[in-house]
């Protein structure tokens, strides 16, 4: 499978994309183009963004083609030796999970805009760019040479995003085995010292408490954006890191989130990238890949990703609970926390995962995630009389699972907390993962167990304590921002002993 | 009384009464909304600190948990 980039007119956004396949089989064949971007469990709908789509044959001669899908082309083969298929793709949106063309940068997440035959997605796949000389290439693919690289399969291209520009600021330095890259594309002045004196740390703290690192060469690819910006997602061998404003970069508020969500998409490499939920086990690009396990692949990140900081000392036990704090805060004032279970919620990303969605609906893998792992952790630290953690749940999973390339069930999940615990957990996961059941008895409970308290105040907004309603000044106006809802049946007891909440 | 930028300020005046506050709905039209201060208290602010004094196990799991001896908040 062999693609050609180039961009002859970087003013307009329109990536220049020519996708070559030999020796095409049968009559008819058909080209994908993924509708959704692994590390956003909701629909992309890539397609939107190709102008102009045509086929030919090895000559140059036109083939006939038709949509048959949203994100599908069928094109007639006829007798040709090879089909190419040029089209172009509007790269116009800056964030660590999408595409962008101008004067000074092409950016590519490959799974938005590389076409693929569904059942030749095992090939290996050759990518060259027409690019002036001057750019140079951040990425984790393979390099055959300056501007040409090459991906295993399928799956790596589309795990590979790609800078190219002629700006890129790059140190690199070694844990155990592995190499780890840090690229900045765009205007910032790092502390390159603090800065891979930090990376490191949290780096080694990771790979320690894993064992070992799943790839031997990673690279934090880095967009600096002139205003404030926060953004990250997962790949296998690299992360694509989204912030700004690059001015602030080192100021201790961007800091703290920089190191944050770096630590965090790096723990991904096993958690989601390597540690997969079976039914991701492979990707299926076309559609929804429905997963109640998102308290795992999200949650658990969420989690580790803060506390290996304070584990490093990268961050300051203060700073660990600061963080934590958010996620509480968060969880508190959602009242969907009643409504829909975390399980539940994590189905329904590919609903409306990523944004508010309508009042009191859901919960976040996320925030609940974070919580619903935290409490894990010390209930088996607890159970198992210190001798078990939730390091080893994920070292399980890594060693029975991830690195045989079996995706893990929930049930496989629970089984392990289970089994290192030696007590049941089931009361547990029915009330709090794939139940509603109130969070902050059990918190309160557990952080005690671990020589802290949680501490609960009332709000010092009349709005908020009495009335049950937030509000913010805009433009001096002042909008209510959120009502809590009626709850009935508060504290009553049903069967089971449990609290019953119900939102109206 | 109008209220642009001091909704809590009236809300802490009239505290414990009941309150009719004339808005202006999104569909352009004037619809008074009733308010009643709750018995219950509604969004509250959560935190973690570290206990004053915490028993050996506590301050053991603590070690173990975040890597950092515990030492008391104050």
């Amino acid at each position: 499978m062999r693609y050609k980039i180039s961009a002859p007119h970087p003013v307009n956004h329109l990536i220049e994309i020519e996708m070559t396949v030999e020796n095409p089989s049968g009559a008819e064949m058909s080209f994908q183009l993924p509708s959704w971007r692994p590390g956003r469990y909701e629909l992309g709908n890539f397609a939107r963004n190709v102008q102009r789509w045509n086929a030919f044959d090895e000559k140059g001669m036109p083939l006939p083609f038709r949509k048959t899908g949203k994100d599908l082309w069928q094109v007639n083969v006829n007798d040709a030796s090879a089909v190419v298929i040029r089209y172009n793709y509007f790269a116009a949106q800056l964030d660590a999970g999408g595409c962008w063309l101008d004067e000074n940068q092409l950016y590519i997440n490959p799974v938005h805009c590389m076409l693929y035959v569904p059942e030749r997605m095992h090939e290996a796949c050759e990518v060259s760019f027409d690019l002036p000389m001057s750019y140079k290439l951040a990425t984790s693919m393979e390099k055959l040479s300056d501007h040409v690289l090459k991906a295993q399969d399928y799956h790596e291209l589309v795990d590979s995003p790609v800078i190219a520009s002629p700006t890129l600021q790059h140190k690199a330095f070694t844990s155990g085995s592995t190499i780890f890259n840090i690229w900045f594309q765009g205007d910032c002045k790092p502390d390159w010292n603090r800065v891979v004196e930090d990376f490191k740390k949290f780096s080694e703290e990771q790979i320690r408490t894993m064992v070992d690192f799943p790839v031997n060469e990673y690279h934090f690819l880095i967009q600096i954006l002139p205003f404030r910006f926060y953004h990250g997602v997962e790949h296998l061998k690299s992360t694509v890191l989204a912030l700004g404003p690059g001015s602030n970069l080192m100021e201790p508020a961007l800091y703290i989130d920089f190191i944050g969500v770096a630590s965090h998409e790096l723990f991904h490499s096993w958690n989601i990238k390597t540690i997969r939920p079976a039914e991701m086990l492979p990707y299926d690009y076309t559609r929804e890949n429905y997963s109640r396990l998102g308290f795992v692949y999200e949650g658990v990140t969420t989690y580790y990703g803060d506390l290996f900081l304070v584990r490093s000392g990268v961050y300051s036990v203060d700073q660990f609970f600061m963080e934590i704090n958010a996620r509480l805060q968060k969880h508190f004032d959602n009242y969907g926390r009643f409504n829909l279970s975390v399980a539940d919620s994590s189905f329904d990303t590919w609903l409306d995962g990523y944004g508010p969605g309508i009042p009191n609906r859901k919960t976040s893998i996320y925030d609940e995630g974070c919580l619903i792992a935290l409490m894990t952790d010390i209930l088996i630290r607890t159970k198992s009389k210190g001798q078990a953690s939730l390091d080893e749940v994920m070292r399980t999973l890594y060693r029975d699972f991830g690195k045989r390339k079996i995706g893990y069930t929930e049930s496989d999940y629970l089984s392990i907390v289970e089994k290192l615990s030696g007590e049941s957990m089931a009361d547990f996961f029915m009330d709090y993962v794939y139940g509603t059941e109130d969070y902050e008895p059990l918190l309160s409970e557990s952080l005690s167990l671990a020589g802290c308290q949680l501490v609960k105040r009332s709000s010092t907004f009349d709005s908020e304590k009495y009335f049950g309603f937030k509000t913010i000044l805009s433009e001096g106006k002042t909008i209510v921002k959120q009502v809590a809802p009626r709850i009935t049946g508060r504290y009553s007891r049903t069967g089971q002993g449990r609290r019953n909440y119900q939102c109206e | 009384m109008k209220v642009s930028e001091n909704i809590q300020d009236l809300l802490h005046l009239f505290a414990g009464e009941k309150i009719i506050l004339t808005t202006y709905s999104p569909l352009q039209k004037m619809k008074d909304i009733s308010l009643a201060p709750s018995k219950q208290e509604y969004f509250s602010n959560y935190f973690i600190r570290r206990k004053e004094k915490a028993s050996p196990d506590e301050q053991r799991m603590f070690k173990a948990w975040l890597k950092n001896d515990f030492y008391p908040v104050g």
